[in-house]
């Protein structure tokens, strides 16, 4: 892992507002997969590949497990993951129910300070097609 | 899931000042690392103060990679990566990280995950039953989704 983080961005053209303009767009690295995180996180600790990876999947099993009983679920240094409403409200209060005031549910996730306090610090370069990416 | 009538008034808008009621999410306190660690004691022969560090060095890894500009899959959570909002410039010479107005973090749900979700079973409390924290300010007709954590504003619960 490099340690100077870096943040790509290349101009998109977009319409904004039915005018033509350019927008500074992320441009995401390579994907890092959860064998990569579970494979750098037993480099650094005691665990053996085997016993940190079935730890962390099982960990993230029951994070996944207590969003779906309707708990938010925080992650110490990252964030909490939280069921997300989207709602509708209505005039008359004898009308509020589940099938007409809830639209939908989602998960959420609210970021740390510290986790957005070191993703603003990263370095943003322009990115200039040689690297290896994928446009947002 | 549990959701508790409020209400709330409109601040802005076609509906301004007027009292609308709605529905939101009732918190009961967020699951910590610590509980979710006795939860998993099983899966693991790890000392319980292995298993911390293992789980500290598990956020430190995914902080590094976000922060260096990846999208990182978090297995049956979906991923993070950073995202960042800027100005719309007239030309693209003028496109520079000086018009970058903001750095975030963005979640982006396994579609497993969106659709079991989806299917939650959701039960409206009586208006005196909850003693738990506001579930947040939740996505309005708008379609904006903005909380769902713990200190929320989204209205007064309804007596």
């Amino acid at each position: 892992m490099s340690t100077k983080n870096e943040i790509l961005y290349k101009p998109k053209q977009k319409k904004v507002f039915g005018k033509e303009r350019w927008v500074a767009t992320m441009v995401s690295k390579k994907q890092i997969s959860l064998e990569t995180i579970i494979s750098d996180v037993a480099k650094n600790t005691t665990g053996q590949p085997g016993e940190v990876s079935g730890m962390l999947r099982a960990y993230l099993g029951r994070i996944r497990t207590h969003l779906l009983e309707g708990e938010a679920v925080k992650i110490e240094g990252l964030g909490t993951f939280y069921p997300r409403l989207s709602t509708r409200f209505v005039e008359d209060p004898a009308k509020v129910s589940v099938g007409e005031c809830i639209k939908g549910v989602m998960i959420g996730f609210r970021p740390e300070q510290k986790l957005v306090a070191v993703v603003k610090k990263s370095n943003l370069r322009k990115f200039t097609g040689k690297e290896n990416e994928t446009e947002e | 899931m549990d959701v508790k009538k409020v209400k709330r008034t409109m601040k802005v808008g076609p509906k301004k000042d007027k009292t609308l009621y709605g529905l939101q999410w009732v918190n009961y306190g967020n699951v910590g690392s610590e509980a979710l660690l006795q939860e998993v004691e099983a899966a693991t022969t790890l000392s319980d103060s292995d298993a911390d560090l293992l789980v500290k060095e598990f956020a430190r890894v995914v902080i590094g990679y976000v922060a260096n500009g990846h999208n990182v899959d978090l297995g049956v959570l979906g991923t993070l990566s950073p995202k960042i909002s800027a100005k719309a410039v007239d030309s693209e010479k003028d496109c520079t990280a000086q018009t970058i107005s903001s750095i975030g973090v963005l979640y982006r749900s396994r579609q497993e995950l969106a659709d079991d979700a989806k299917a939650m079973s959701i039960t409206m409390l009586s208006s005196s039953s909850s003693s738990a924290t506001d579930g947040g300010d939740e996505g309005n007709d708008n379609g904006n989704d903005n909380g769902g954590g713990n200190n929320g504003d989204g209205g007064d619960l309804v007596g």
